[in-house]
C-alpha cells in the first residue's frame, strides 16, 4: 500500500462524484425524450491511458460500450496531439462503436501543459438517418441501412464544434435540431468534468493523483482476482437462442458460451454461437464487451471499486464472422436483446458452480419501441420507449416485477409525458400477474402496456425478445412466461408481433405489448 | 394579571426533543432536551414546556417541527389506504419508473412495497387529455361504482390521482365531493401536486392519504391540549409556519419539517449578518442535513425519495446523507468509508458504553480527545474512550497505522462524504462553494465544521448562538407562509399574456387564504413569484424569479442567464414557462436574544486532544465567557454541544452568541 486509505477513499469518491455530475448536466439539459425521460446516456472519466476510473450510475450497457470508445479515439488522436478543448467523437460501430445512436464524446484534462485523465460520454441520439426514424431498424440487413456512420473524429477544438462536420450530420439525419441540441449537453458534460478534475489536481497536486488513481486500479484488480480465486475452478457451458434475426422470423438465433474459470481468471469463450445474421441482432464487440464487464462486476462482489482494474483479469472468445464479432457490413442496431442474453447466458453457466449465489435468469428483455411521425407543423419527431420484465428469484428472495435489470437502466415513459411528445394515448401500465417463473422464490413479472394512434400515419419499430424462449428457472424453480405483442388495426384485424416488427399504424390502431416474466428460483413449495 | 406572554419552537428528531421559549417582551430565551417520545408525542411535548419552567397559560405561540409522520409511512406502520387513479393505471405506484440505483448488484434489492396494495387500488373510467379536454366523461354511474367499491374496502383514507388532472382537475373535483361523506380521510392529486408525470404525482398522493390518518389524530390532540387556537402552528418543508387545519389537509407538507426549520433559521442569520452564500452544515446522530442559502434565501427543490419512493413537492432543498456521529466506520477493498450503517441509539458508538462493538465516527471524536471523558451525555451516558480505543484498535491494526492515526483518517473520511454533500448542492446550482461561509449546527455540526472547510476550501465557519436546538429556534423565526405550485405550460413567444395573469391572481388567492383565515390581514401579506422553465424540448425547468406585472422579456434573458450559468450554454430554442411557484408570506414577529441554557458551565481546564500536527494540550473553555478572539488549538463547550477549533484557526465570540472561526493570521 502506497497511499494511506483515507486519501484513496476521499479521491476515489470525488472522482465518482465528478461522473455524476457530469450524467446530470446530460440528463437536465439534454431534449431528447429517450434522454430526459429515460436517461440513456452514460459519463465516465478516464487515465490518459484508456483506462477507466469512475462511472455515473447509469447504464451497464453504455458505460461498457465507451470504453473501447475512448481506446480507438486514443489510438486515433494520442494524448500527444491533443490541445485543451479539443473535442473527439465516433460512433462507427466497425471501428469501436456500439451502434450508431450511440455517440461516444471525449475531452482531455489538460494539467501544465500534460493530459492528467480523459472526460466521456456516450449518449443515445435520437435519430442518426438510415431506414426509419430513431435509427433502430428492425429490418435492416447492413450498416448502410442504420443511419450515418462517424469514424474517429476531433469533432471540435477551442471547446466549438466544427461547423462543417456538423452540416454533414445535419443533411442526413431527420432531427438536426435535437441532435445539436444533445451534443451540447455531452460537450457541457465534459467541460464541467475538465474543471472538477483541475481543481482536484491543483488540490493534490497531477502527479500524486495520478499516483492514487494508478492505486486504486491495482486494488479494484486485486480484490476482482481475489473474489475469482474464491469461486471454485471449472468450466460451465450455457446455451440460449433470441427469437429470431428480426429479417428472418421462422428462425431462432443461437447462442452459447463456455465459461472457464482457472485460479484467478475467468474465461469467456463464445464459439458455438450463430454465424452473423441478415438482421439488425448482431452485437459489435463493443457491446459484448459491456455484457461481459457487467457480468464479472456482478459475480466478483459489487463493492468493489468500480474502474478498469475490475477488468483485467478477463478473457473473451469472439469467433469472427459469428453474432457476437460480425464483419461488415452486418446490420448492427438492434444489440441491446443480444446482449441482455450473452450477459444472462454467462451467468447461467456460473449458476451451475455457485447455484446459491447467482438468481435464476432475468426476463432478459428490453423492448426498444420507437413511434414517429410530424407534428402539425410537418416537423419530423420520434419518441422512444424501453420496456422492462423482471428480475429472476434467487436464494434470497422473489424477483423484482418490472425493474431494468443486468446491462439496462432506463426508466419508462410518463403517460403524461409521452401524450405531450407524439398523437398518442395509453391505455394501459400493468403488471403482467403471474407472469414471473414459479419457485421457492418466484421470477419477478413483466410488464404490459398498451397504446392508441390519436393522429396516423405513425411508423412503429418493436425489437422484441423472449417471445418463444423463456428465462429459464434455476435450483428447481420454474421458467417465466414469454413475451407476448399484437397489433390491433382500427377495423378490428389482430396482427401477431413475432418478437420483432417494422409498420405504419394508421389512427385507431393498437399496439398491446406485455414483456416475459423472469425465472423463479428453487423448487416450489 | 400577566398570561400568554412566551413563544415556544420545538424540534422533535428521533432520540431528542429540542425547545426553545422566547418571552415576547423582554425577549428572554430559555433552552432545554428532553427525551422524545415515539409513542406519545404530545406529552413529549408538554413535558418540554414543562423543562424550560413554563405551563400550557404561558404560551403564545407554539411552532413546532416534526417528521414523526413521514418517520411513520417510511417505517412501515401504514394505515388502510386506498388509491383511485384512471382506468389502466392501477398498478402506477408498484411499477415505478424501472430504475434501479446499484449497478451491479445480481439479486436486484426490491422496491420499497407501493404504499397502497393492489387490491387497494381501484380503476375509474375516465380520460382527460394533456390538455385538459375530456375525452371520456366521468359518469354518475361510475360514481357510484366507485363509492360503493371505497365503502366495501374498509380504506380509511383515499388518495385520488386522475390522469392530467394537474391540467383540468374537474374529474377529480366530482369525485371528491361523491367520496367526502363516505370516508374518514380523502385528498386530491390537484391539490397536493398538481404537476405532471403520473408516477411522482400519484406516489405524492398516496404519500399525503396515509399521512392524514396519524396526522390529523395527533394534531387533533395537540389542538385540546394546547387550546391557543391560531398560535398552534406547524413548520413546513418549504421553510415556514402553517396553521394547523390546512396542516390537516396536506400534511405531506410536514415531511421534512425538521432540517427545514434549521435552514430557516440558517437564511436569518444570513441575512443578519449579510453573508450573501451560506452553506449549512447540520450533523445528527445517523444524518447530516446541508443546504445552501443564497442572498438570504434557501434554495428549494421539487422532488426527494423518501423510503425508496418519490415525494413531489415544493420544498427547502436539504440534502441529507446518511452519515452522522453514528455512523459504522468499515475497512473494505476499496479503502474506509464510514455509513450508511449506523449504529443509532442502541447500542449507539462504542464509547457510550451501552454494548456497542463496532468503531463509529464519534469514537474517533472520543479517541481523538474531543468529546469531555467525564460529561455525562443526555445525563445517563458516561464516555467511556478506552472502549472506543478497543473498536478502532483491529482496524488500526490491519492498516498498520496507530490508533489516533486511524482516528484521524476516520475524521477525514466523515468530512469528505460531507464534503461531497456540500458539493452536490452547490454544483447543482452553479455556485462556487468555496465562497461560502458555513453555518454549523446539531450535535456533531460544531464539531466537523474546522476539518470540512479545510477539506472543501471554506475560509469562515460560524456557530450560531442557540446552535443546539436551532430547529427549535428556527420554528420560531420563520415567516409565516403557504406555497403553491402548478403546472401551466405556457410559451413565452406568443405569450397568453391575460390567462398568465388570471392564473397568478388564482394561486396568489389560494395562497393567502390559509393566512387571511388564521387572522392575518391581507394587507401585511407578501408574495412571491417564480416560474420554472424550460427549453421547449427539456423536460427539468429551472426557477426563475419574476414580479408582476410580468414582463416576459425580461424573464427570457433572466432565463437565459441561470441557464447559460447551469449549462454553459444557451440557445434560441423557444421557451416555456412549465410551472408556477406563488407564496405567500408574513414575517414573524418574535423577538429573539441571546438564550440561557439552564445549566452551569463547568469552568475553563485543560486535557490533551489529537489534530493533524499531533497530541496538544489544549484549554477547553466555556461558551459564555468567551469574548475575547482565541487561537486553535481550542475547544469550546457548552451544555449541549462541543466547537472544535484546531490549530491554524480561530475563534471569537459576539455580543449574542454567534461564534466566529476564521484561519489564524500566519
Amino acid at each position: 500500500m502506497k497511499h494511506d486509505p483515507a486519501t484513496l477513499e476521499i479521491i476515489r469518491r470525488r472522482l465518482e462524484g465528478i461522473a455524476e455530475e457530469m450524467q446530470g448536466i446530460m440528463l437536465r439539459s439534454a431534449v431528447s425524450p429517450i434522454v430526459r425521460e429515460a436517461n440513456d446516456a452514460s459519463a465516465s472519466i478516464f487515465l490518459p491511458d484508456g483506462t477507466v476510473m469512475a462511472q455515473s450510475v447509469s447504464l451497464p450497457l453504455l458505460l461498457g460500450c465507451l470504453l473501447p470508445a475512448v481506446q480507438r479515439l486514443l489510438k486515433q488522436f494520442p494524448v500527444e496531439s491533443m490541445a485543451p478543448g479539443d473535442i473527439f467523437a465516433m460512433n462507427d460501430p466497425y471501428d469501436g462503436g456500439t451502434h450508431i445512436p450511440d455517440l461516444s464524446l471525449m475531452m482531455p484534462v489538460f494539467v501544465d501543459g500534460q493530459v492528467v485523465a480523459l472526460a466521456g460520454t456516450i449518449f443515445h441520439h435520437q435519430d442518426m438517418g438510415g431506414l426509419t426514424p430513431g435509427s433502430v431498424p428492425t429490418n435492416a440487413t447492413e450498416i448502410f441501412h442504420e443511419g450515418l456512420r462517424l469514424p474517429p473524429l476531433r469533432l471540435g477544438r477551442d471547446g466549438v464544434v466544427d461547423e462543417q462536420i456538423l452540416r454533414i450530420i445535419g443533411v442526413n439525419i431527420r432531427t438536426a435540431d435535437a441532435f445539436e441540441w444533445d451534443l451540447n449537453a455531452q460537450i457541457a458534460a465534459c467541460r464541467a468534468a475538465v474543471t472538477r478534475l483541475q481543481e482536484l489536481a491543483a488540490r493534490h497536486g497531477a502527479a500524486p493523483l495520478t499516483a492514487m488513481m494508478r492505486e486504486l486500479v491495482d486494488r479494484a484488480e486485486a480484490a476482482t482476482r481475489a473474489a475469482i480465486r474464491a469461486m471454485p475452478d471449472g468450466r460451465w457451458v450455457y446455451e440460449d437462442a433470441l427469437d429470431n434475426d428480426g429479417v428472418v422470423l421462422d428462425q431462432p438465433v443461437p447462442l452459447r458460451v463456455t465459461v472457464t474459470v482457472r485460479d484467478d481468471t475467468i474465461t469467456l469463450d463464445f464459439t458455438g454461437t450463430s454465424p452473423q445474421v441478415k438482421g439488425p441482432v448482431n452485437a459489435v464487440p463493443a457491446g459484448v464487451m459491456a455484457g461481459a464487464y457487467f457480468a464479472i462486476r456482478a459475480v466478483t462482489g459489487h463493492d468493489i471499486p468500480n474502474n478498469g482494474g475490475c477488468f483485467r483479469p478477463l478473457a473473451v472468445i469472439l469467433p469472427e464472422g459469428s453474432l457476437l464479432n460480425p464483419r461488415a457490413p452486418a446490420a448492427v442496431n438492434a444489440r441491446t436483446g443480444t446482449v441482455k442474453l450473452l450477459t444472462n447466458a454467462v451467468l447461467g453457466a456460473l449458476a451451475q458452480a455457485m447455484p446459491d449465489r447467482i438468481p435464476a435468469a432475468n426476463s432478459g428483455v428490453s423492448v426498444v419501441m420507437a413511434l414517429s411521425g410530424r407534428d402539425d407543423n410537418g416537423a419530423a419527431f420520434v419518441v422512444t420507449e424501453a420496456l422492462q420484465g423482471g428480475s429472476g428469484g434467487s436464494a434470497e428472495r422473489p424477483g423484482v416485477n418490472c425493474v431494468s435489470t443486468d446491462i439496462g437502466n432506463t426508466m419508462n415513459q410518463p403517460a403524461e409525458a409521452m401524450e405531450m411528445d407524439a398523437p398518442v394515448r395509453v391505455h394501459r401500465l400493468a403488471v403482467r400477474r403471474g407472469s414471473g417463473g414459479p419457485g421457492l422464490h418466484p421470477g419477478g413479472c413483466g410488464t404490459i402496456r398498451e397504446y392508441e394512434v390519436l393522429k396516423g400515419p405513425l411508423t412503429l419499430t418493436f425489437r422484441g425478445e423472449r417471445h418463444f424462449h423463456p428465462a429459464r428457472g434455476a435450483a428447481g424453480g420454474g421458467d417465466g412466461r414469454m413475451s407476448e405483442a399484437h397489433v390491433l388495426r382500427a377495423d378490428g384485424r389482430r396482427e401477431e408481433i413475432r418478437s420483432k416488427l417494422s409498420t405504419v399504424l394508421q389512427t385507431g390502431d393498437r399496439l398491446v405489448m406485455a414483456t416475459a416474466g423472469a425465472g423463479g428460483w428453487g423448487t416450489p413449495e | 394579571m400577566q398570561s400568554r406572554l412566551w413563544d415556544i419552537g420545538t424540534d422533535i428528531g428521533g432520540t431528542f426533543t429540542d425547545i426553545l421559549a422566547v418571552h415576547t417582551e423582554s425577549g428572554a430565551t430559555r433552552i432545554a432536551k428532553v427525551p422524545s417520545r415515539p409513542d406519545a408525542p404530545v406529552r413529549a411535548m408538554l413535558e418540554a414546556i414543562a423543562a424550560v419552567g413554563l405551563s400550557e397559560p404561558d404560551v403564545r405561540r407554539f411552532i413546532h417541527g416534526t417528521t414523526r409522520v413521514t418517520n411513520a409511512l417510511v417505517e412501515g406502520r401504514l394505515p388502510k389506504v386506498a388509491l383511485i387513479s384512471t382506468e389502466g393505471f392501477e398498478d402506477v405506484l408498484e411499477i415505478g419508473r424501472y430504475r434501479r440505483t446499484e449497478l451491479y448488484r445480481l439479486d436486484v434489492p426490491p422496491k420499497a412495497p407501493p404504499l397502497v396494495p393492489p387490491a387497494l387500488c381501484f380503476g375509474l373510467k375516465e380520460r382527460l387529455d394533456h390538455t385538459g379536454a375530456v375525452l371520456l366523461p366521468l359518469s354518475e354511474a361510475e360514481i357510484a361504482r366507485c363509492v360503493e367499491w371505497v365503502k366495501a374496502s374498509g380504506a380509511k383514507s383515499v388518495g385520488i390521482c386522475l390522469l392530467h388532472a394537474y391540467a383540468n382537475p374537474v374529474h377529480e373535483k366530482q369525485l371528491m365531493e361523491a367520496l367526502a361523506p363516505h370516508v374518514p380521510h380523502l385528498c386530491v392529486s390537484h391539490e397536493i401536486n398538481p404537476e405532471a408525470r403520473e408516477y411522482e404525482r400519484a406516489s405524492s398522493t398516496a404519500f399525503n392519504a396515509a399521512a392524514m390518518p396519524v396526522a390529523v389524530d395527533y394534531l387533533t390532540e395537540l389542538e385540546e391540549k394546547l387550546p391557543i387556537g391560531p398560535g398552534l402552528q406547524v413548520f413546513h418543508s418549504a421553510g415556514a409556519m402553517v396553521p394547523l387545519p390546512a396542516v390537516k389537509r396536506r400534511p405531506l407538507v410536514m415531511a421534512m419539517s425538521g432540517p427545514a426549520a434549521g435552514v430557516s433559521a440558517s437564511a436569518r442569520i444570513a441575512r443578519s449578518l449579510d453573508r450573501p452564500r451560506v452553506l449549512t452544515f447540520d450533523m445528527g446522530g445517523t444524518t447530516t442535513d446541508v443546504c445552501l442559502i443564497v442572498d438570504g434565501v434557501a434554495e428549494m427543490t421539487d422532488t426527494r425519495m423518501m423510503g425508496g419512493r418519490p415525494l413531489r413537492q415544493p420544498m427547502l432543498a436539504v440534502h441529507s446523507i446518511g452519515a452522522g456521529g453514528g455512523s459504522i466506520v468499515k475497512l473494505g477493498s476499496g479503502g474506509l468509508s464510514v455509513g450508511p450503517e449506523s449504529a443509532g441509539s442502541e447500542p449507539g458508538p462504542a464509547c457510550y458504553g451501552r454494548g456497542g462493538t463496532r468503531a463509529t465516527i464519534t469514537d474517533a471524536n472520543a479517541v481523538l480527545g474531543y468529546l469531555d471523558p467525564e460529561a455525562k451525555l443526555g445525563d445517563t451516558i458516561q464516555l467511556d474512550v478506552a472502549a472506543a480505543r478497543a473498536v478502532i484498535a483491529p482496524i488500526a491494526e490491519k492498516l498498520g497505522m496507530g490508533i489516533e492515526e486511524t482516528a484521524l483518517g476516520i475524521v477525514r473520511v466523515a468530512n469528505a462524504a460531507m464534503a461531497r454533500a456540500l458539493r452536490r448542492v452547490t454544483v447543482e446550482r452553479g455556485v462556487d462553494g468555496r465562497d461560502c461561509t458555513l453555518l454549523a449546527f446539531g450535535g456533531g455540526g460544531p464539531m466537523h465544521a474546522v476539518g470540512l472547510a479545510d477539506l472543501y476550501g471554506l475560509n469562515e465557519i460560524i456557530v450560531p448562538a442557540a446552535s443546539s436546538a436551532f430547529s427549535a429556534l428556527g420554528c420560531l423565526t420563520a415567516d409565516f407562509s403557504v406555497l403553491q405550485q402548478r403546472t401551466i405550460r405556457m410559451p413565452l413567444d406568443d405569450f397568453p399574456a391575460r390567462a398568465f395573469a388570471d392564473r397568478v391572481a388564482e394561486m396568489e388567492a389560494e395562497a393567502s387564504e390559509p393566512l387571511i383565515a388564521n387572522g392575518i390581514p391581507a394587507a401585511e401579506i407578501g408574495m412571491e413569484h417564480t416560474a420554472l422553465m424550460r427549453y421547449a424540448g427539456q423536460s427539468e425547468a429551472i426557477p426563475v424569479p419574476f414580479a408582476m406585472p410580468l414582463d416576459p422579456g425580461v424573464l427570457h434573458a433572466a432565463f437565459t442567464g441561470r441557464h447559460q450559468e447551469l449549462f454553459g450554454y444557451a440557445t434560441a430554442e423557444q421557451v416555456v414557462i412549465e410551472s408556477l411557484r406563488i407564496q405567500a408570506r408574513r414575517p414573524s414577529s418574535t423577538p429573539v436574544a441571546r438564550p440561557d441554557v439552564g445549566r452551569a458551565q463547568k469552568p475553563a481546564r485543560t486535557r490533551d486532544c489529537v489534530f493533524a500536527e499531533g497530541r496538544l494540550p489544549t484549554p477547553i473553555l466555556p461558551r459564555e465567557t468567551l469574548t475575547d478572539a482565541v487561537q486553535g488549538p481550542v475547544i469550546i463547550e457548552d451544555a449541549w454541544s462541543t466547537v472544535i477549533v484546531p490549530p491554524g484557526w480561530q475563534a471569537r465570540g459576539d455580543a449574542i452568541g454567534n461564534l466566529f472561526l476564521n484561519r489564524s493570521a500566519a
